[in-house]
Formats: C-alpha cells, sequence, structure tokens
C-alpha cells in the first residue's frame, strides 16, 4: 500500500456505489494485486467531478483502505481518491460501506454526480465558514492601502502572473445565517485575476446577490499574502477563495436547510430588510 | 457489464495509424519527416473538458521508454494528490498517476516541471503548491509506481520553478531554476541546486545568478542547460525598467537583458555560477542582448490568440561540446506582438552570434541539441485575425544553425474554446533530445481534425476523426473541445 495516502480527514469527492467482482485483483497495471486490491463494478456514480461522472457500467480498480470486510458480489458505498487514470482507472477507497439504506437515499433517481458534488462542496464550505451572510455586492474598490508600484504591479509587491489582483467587495447584508457580524455591511476580499491558481475563486460584481461564506484565516491565505499581499492593513480580511462560497439567491433552501442543520439560527437585517421591500 | 479497455472504439485513420515513430529509417535532419503525435489525455478521462495548458517533458536517460509530462491537469476524481503523465513504452500510451502534493479540489499546481536523473527511474520536480503557493522541490524513487512523491523543500514566495536533473557517478544532480522573491536587492533570479540530491535529506542552496542592479526584480524565466562535463549554463531575464501597469494589462518591460552564467563544476564553483563575466562591465553574467522590451501581459488577449505573453528564453548546450550553448530569447519588436530569437555561442557563452533565426509573433520557445549535434527548435506562432486566427507549433530543425528545416506539429483555432484561464496553452512548452530523436510536448485546441495535425495525430480518448468530435466514454454523448497535452517524437 502506498505510503502517505490522503487520510479519512481528507473528504472524498468521488463517491460511487459499486459491486465488488473480484477480490485480490487489479485490473490497472501499475497497481500491484494484493490483500487490499479489487476489482469493483461501478453500479451508480453518487459524487463526482465531470472527468469521472460517467463511469458507470465500467469496472475500476479499487484500493480497499476502509475497515469494513467485502466479499465478492458484495454492494458497498466507495469513497475514494483518485489514484492511476489510463485506459482503465484505479482508486483509493479511505471508506467502503455495504450499502445500507441511508445510502439508498442519497442516490436520488436521475441525481448528477456533478451537481451532487457542487452540493457536497457548499456544505463543506458552510461548515468550515466564520460567517455565512445573503446579500447584495454594492461596490467593488481596490483594497484601501493599495497603490501603484514603481513597476505598476499593485500593493508595492513583486510582479508575478500568479498575482491575485484583489478587490474588496462590499456587501450590504440582509441576513446573518452563521456565525457574527457587527454592522449591516461586510468586506470580502477576492482575487479579480484569471491566473489558473485564481480562476475558480468567485468573481463579485455590483448588484450581485445571493449568499456568501466567508472565511477568515484560511490555510492558504497566509502564504498567499507572502506572494502577493492579502492584507495590507494587517487586519485578517474575509475572503471567498472556494467556488462554493458563493450560492445564488436560488439555492435560499438549500443554503438555509444548512443552517438549520448545523443550529445556526438566520438573524435579518431589519435596514435591509426595509431595502429590499421598498425595491 | 463493461471494461474501460485498452481497445479505441474509434480510430483516427490510416493515415494517422501511420504516422507512428520509425525509428531506424528516420528521415534527415533538414528534409521532410515523419512525426508520431499523440494526446496525452488517457482513454478513462474521455469526457473531460480541462484546460490541461502548460506542458513540461522528461525522458530517462537510463531508460529512455520511461517519460512523464505534466501540464495543469487536476486530479481527474478533485482528490488532494495532483497528477502526473506516466509513459513506459516511449510515449505510445499514457496514464495520470496522481502523486503531487496538493489540495483537493483545486487545479493541483500553479506550476510544475520535472526530470529524470538518470539514475535509476528516480525523478525530481520543482512545483508551486496550488493549496499553498509554495515552491516546493520533490522526489520519487519511481513515478510509475502510486508511492506520493516526497517534499524535500519547501519555502513561499517564489515562482516557475525549471527543473534539470542529472548525475554524476551515483550523485544526483538537480537544478531548479526560479525567480525568488525573497533575494535579497531585487535581484530574484535564481537557481536552486542540490548536488547530492539522492541523500536521504539533500540540502538545496539557492545560487542568486543576477549580480546587477534590477528594477526590483528579474523576470520569472530562470532555465539551466548542463553538460556531462561538469558545465552548467542558466539563462534569464534582467528586468532594467518598466512602462505601464501589471494590473491593467499594460505593463511592458522598456528595457531588459538576457543574461548567461556558467559554472564549470556541476554546480559546485567556488562561488558557483561565477565563472563566465561580461567583458564589458566586468561583472558575473554574460549580457547576451541589452535592452530588449516586451509586454509582460497578466491575461491573454485577441490579438494574442487568447495567451498571455511575457517573453521566453530556451537555452541548451550541445553534448559533443560544452563549449557550444544555444540560447532563445524573446522581444518585442514593431509589427510582431513577440518574436523568438536564436543565438549560439561556440566559446563558452563569452560571445554570442547573431540571430541563427527569428520568428515573429511567437511564443514558449524550446530548444535541444541531439548527441549528434542536431538542433531542435520548438516554439508556438500565432496566424492570422478574427475567427481564422490559428496557433502553429513548428519543430525547426537544423545541423549548422543556418539552415532549418520546417515540420508543422499542429495546427489549430486559436478563438476556441474560450481560455477558462491564463495562460491559454502555457508560459512554456518543453523539447528534449532523446538519442536521436527529439521529443517534445506542447499544448492545443484538442478537437479531433486530421488538417489540424498535419503529420497525423494518435487519440486514446474517444474521438471520431469524420465527424471531428470528441466523444465520453459511452462512445456516443459529444464532449466539448478543450486544451489537451500533445506529446511528439522525430527523429532527427
Amino acid at each position: 500500500m502506498p505510503s502517505a495516502r490522503p487520510g479519512r480527514g481528507e473528504e472524498p469527492r468521488f463517491v460511487f456505489k459499486g459491486t465488488v467482482r473480484k477480490l485480490r485483483a487489479s485490473a490497472e497495471a501499475a497497481v500491484k494485486a494484493s490483500s487490499r486490491t479489487a476489482i469493483v463494478r461501478v453500479d451508480e456514480v453518487v459524487r463526482a467531478p465531470e472527468a469521472l461522472a460517467e463511469v458507470a457500467g465500467h469496472d475500476v480498480t479499487v484500493e480497499l483502505g476502509g475497515r469494513d470486510k467485502l466479499k465478492p458480489g458484495a454492494q458497498a458505498m466507495f469513497y475514494a481518491h483518485g489514484w492511476v487514470f489510463g485506459d482503465g482507472l484505479a482508486v483509493y477507497a479511505v471508506d467502503h460501506p455495504v450499502v445500507e439504506p441511508a445510502h439508498v437515499a442519497m442516490i436520488a433517481p436521475g441525481g448528477d454526480p456533478v451537481s451532487n458534488l457542487a452540493r457536497a462542496d457548499a456544505k463543506t464550505r458552510f461548515n468550515q465558514a466564520s460567517v455565512v451572510i445573503s446579500g447584495q455586492v454594492v461596490s467593488v474598490t481596490l483594497p484601501a492601502s493599495s497603490h501603484a508600484a514603481s513597476n505598476g504591479s499593485g500593493n508595492g509587491e513583486p510582479t508575478s502572473e500568479h498575482a491575485p489582483l484583489w478587490r474588496d467587495a462590499s456587501i450590504e447584508v440582509h441576513a446573518v445565517h452563521k456565525g457574527k457580524l457587527s454592522g449591516r455591511k461586510a468586506t470580502v476580499r477576492f482575487p479579480a485575476s484569471t491566473d489558473v491558481l485564481w480562476h475558480t475563486a468567485p468573481k463579485f460584481q455590483p448588484g450581485q446577490q445571493g449568499f456568501f461564506m466567508l472565511h477568515r484565516s484560511e490555510p492558504a491565505v497566509g502564504t498567499r499574502a507572502k506572494l502577493t499581499a492579502v492584507a495590507p492593513g494587517g487586519k485578517a480580511a474575509f475572503t471567498a477563495l472556494h467556488p462554493a462560497d458563493f450560492q445564488p439567491l436560488d439555492q435560499a433552501n438549500a443554503v438555509r436547510a444548512l443552517a438549520e442543520a448545523n443550529g445556526h439560527a438566520t438573524r435579518g437585517n431589519g435596514h435591509a430588510a426595509r431595502s429590499r421591500r421598498g425595491k | 457489464m463493461a471494461t474501460i479497455s485498452l481497445r479505441r472504439r474509434s480510430t483516427p485513420s490510416r493515415r494517422s495509424r501511420s504516422a507512428a515513430p520509425r525509428r531506424t529509417t528516420g528521415p534527415k535532419p533538414s528534409g521532410p519527416s515523419l512525426a508520431f503525435v499523440i494526446n496525452m489525455t488517457p482513454k478513462s478521462l474521455s469526457g473531460e473538458t480541462s484546460q490541461d495548458s502548460e506542458p513540461h517533458l522528461t525522458v530517462n536517460a537510463a531508460k529512455p521508454k520511461q517519460i512523464v509530462g505534466t501540464a495543469f491537469t487536476p486530479d481527474p476524481a478533485g482528490g488532494p494528490r495532483a497528477p502526473i503523465y506516466i509513459s513506459d513504452n516511449g510515449g505510445l500510451a499514457w496514464k495520470l498517476n496522481s502523486i503531487l502534493p496538493s489540495v483537493a479540489g483545486s487545479i493541483g499546481t500553479a506550476d510544475i516541471t520535472t526530470g529524470f536523473s538518470g539514475k535509476s527511474s528516480r525523478l525530481y520536480a520543482g512545483i508551486l503548491n496550488a493549496g499553498n503557493i509554495h515552491l516546493q522541490f520533490l522526489r520519487t524513487l519511481n513515478p510509475f509506481t502510486t508511492t506520493p512523491m516526497t517534499i524535500l523543500a519547501d519555502r513561499a514566495n517564489a515562482d516557475q520553478p525549471f527543473t534539470l536533473a542529472t548525475k554524476k557517478g551515483a550523485k544526483e544532480h538537480v537544478y531548479i531554476g526560479d525567480n525568488d522573491f525573497n533575494a535579497p536587492g531585487g535581484k530574484t533570479s535564481t537557481l536552486d541546486e542540490s548536488l547530492n540530491a539522492g541523500a536521504t535529506a539533500p540540502t538545496f542552496t539557492s545560487v542568486r545568478d543576477e549580480k546587477r542592479t534590477t528594477l526590483g526584480q528579474d523576470g520569472p524565466q530562470s532555465r539551466p542547460t548542463a553538460h556531462k562535463d561538469g558545465t552548467v549554463y542558466t539563462a534569464f531575464y534582467r528586468w532594467r525598467s518598466s512602462s505601464g501597469s501589471f494590473p491593467a494589462n499594460t505593463l511592458v518591460i522598456t528595457s531588459a537583458d538576457v543574461v548567461v552564467v556558467r559554472d564549470d563544476n556541476f554546480g559546485g564553483g567556488s562561488p558557483p555560477f561565477n565563472a563566465l563575466v561580461d567583458l564589458g562591465d566586468a561583472v558575473v553574467g554574460k549580457r547576451v542582448v541589452t535592452g530588449v522590451s516586451f509586454p509582460f501581459m497578466i491575461h491573454g488577449t485577441a490579438a494574442t490568440g487568447q495567451q498571455r505573453l511575457g517573453g521566453s528564453i530556451s537555452i541548451a548546450v550541445d553534448p559533443r561540446h560544452s563549449a557550444v550553448v544555444y540560447l532563445v530569447y524573446a522581444d518585442r519588436p514593431a509589427g510582431s506582438v513577440q518574436t523568438l530569437h536564436v543565438r549560439v555561442s561556440k566559446d563558452r557563452g563569452l560571445t554570442w552570434s547573431g540571430d541563427c533565426l527569428s520568428v515573429p509573433n511567437s511564443t514558449n520557445a524550446a530548444i535541444a541539441v541531439t548527441k549528434t549535434g542536431v538542433i531542435g527548435f520548438l516554439y508556438q506562432q500565432i496566424k492570422g485575425t478574427g475567427a481564422s486566427q490559428r496557433w502553429e507549433t513548428h519543430l525547426r530543425r537544423s545541423t549548422d544553425g543556418v539552415n532549418w528545416s520546417d515540420l508543422v506539429l499542429s495546427n489549430t483555432p486559436a478563438t476556441t474554446p474560450a481560455k477558462t484561464f491564463d495562460p491559454y496553452l502555457g508560459d512554456y512548452d518543453h523539447l528534449v533530445a532523446d538519442g536521436k530523436d527529439f521529443c517534445g510536448v506542447f499544448c492545443a485546441n484538442n478537437t479531433p481534425d486530421l488538417s489540424h495535425f498535419p503529420n497525423g495525430v494518435i487519440y486514446r480518448r474517444n474521438a471520431n476523426f469524420v465527424t471531428r468530435q470528441l466523444l465520453k466514454l459511452d462512445g456516443t454523448t459529444v464532449v466539448a473541445p478543450s486544451i489537451d497535452p500533445f506529446f511528439f517524437r522525430v527523429r532527427a
């Protein structure tokens, strides 16, 4: 078994229901058959990025990292990380419980694996967020302490193709769904850059309405700051760097359900509510 | 039940199949040549639509059938390890092996290059980890196993690692060019080297190649090349002045020098890389050209075929004579978005020729020299405007640096697909000499259209070359075109 495999703490994003076809076997040359490998037929993909959304009906090689012992013919839910992708594919399952009614319930008829993954990401980001609000972007500006550097890179920091081009979005808060927030406005710092490093981060525009999952002290932010300056004022800014950190208004029920499921009472903003009623 | 099998459901055509490498009857350097070109995306990822740009490649000198490629390819399962491309049959088929440290759901790496040292199957890598944006140096004893690569060194605030690995006897040497913003005095062009990289816990030393003042930093390109006799060259841009605004995409490096430094003892000189002194100012580092100008773009535009431009550098030493070294650099003369210039030095970098070749409207220069002295020059050139704009990938070859053949490897639309991020094709591609062959990698629009690949192409992912459509694993559902990496092998 490979060393330093992703641990249980790293939530697998590829989840499928499968049937064990052969134990101690591998259909992938790069994966040596062992007591922990099996060939599994994918019966249904529950959650997956787009590239793996269509593998139902195919056999995959699975390294079994979970505690459940499986037998040929057993049907299980596989929570897997990617491993080897060739003409066939191999994955490493951190968990593989035998299918139970609870699992059947999570497979909605016609459920799209990519959409399911997006919902799972939203849940994860909700749980990780310091504050979750709904509101409207009223302005987008350069961070207050920005100034032009001699080379025009902004913030007086090095010119790098990976520069995030930080912007501050000022958000009029309609309601707080998680955490505490003083005042009726929140400022979220986001990268305007289209560089490979930043392109998936939400790009906010004035007038944009929805749910904002705001993070303080994201693990990566401190180191990103060293590359390009995150918070010139020294105060940790809210960020929203993951695509799931913004949810449009049509996801209201889903976000409120997340709040309720986690015991967070939504607190409205009277001023904002009056503003909305007035429109 | 269906097993994802090796067989293609749709084969390109007889023409493309006949383009397989012919290793024993290769063409003469200056004449027309068959090329083997393959889309590196494996069959199991037929449904992917990622922008897999910025490719790099290394061939294992000890086991030439072992090749590793890289690109901006996320883990297809969205997991916390990013993949490399591996081939154990000389590039005829490719797999992805997710063994790089990263963070789940991310692009994986924001820069990556790799190098086989030539000792068994040991592979080294320099990456920008997309999770924390740290520069990390990695190692694996064998990239064809599923063991994650080991992090040998880690630091923040550096950019564009460019990896070269070699060996001397039992010791492995690793040279990683980068732009290190931690360097004092704005002298940021750096070569991180370990002269015993195979040690359990190897030490990397940051050699500051820049000895002159700069505008506050150098350019991101720092490119090493090494000869077996111990000669190591590195080339980089010294940025001297600029105008315009980077955030506004108007930044122009109005004056830059192209500088070459050299070490004659495998990088172990005392001090290292001080062997080449410019007689003009008596400072270490030969200024091959001075005062060149070019844009440094934060994002590509329609005029540049969606590709951001920001200079380009490649350097290669002749394996037969360490005194002979070829250099490619970019500038922007009037009438060209960016022009590549090929020059040569035959006296260990002390003096340099004028242009051996220059190519307008081009980027992603990569130069290599075979053991027989054939020069290979890979680049990508923008042609046309508007809807008819194309990206052409060329391999030029020459035995004398004067007469060059021209092999067009791809000719693809520059307007589709629309870019999802910068860089569209990559801030670099790569070319290496493998015996008497050139092996290389470039990125392009992946529409399965034989008119886009004049010398043929192989796809492992499902594709219909009659309808010119990519297909999902089911063999019927159409997949939108995207950017894929393409490996090629051409007899020198």
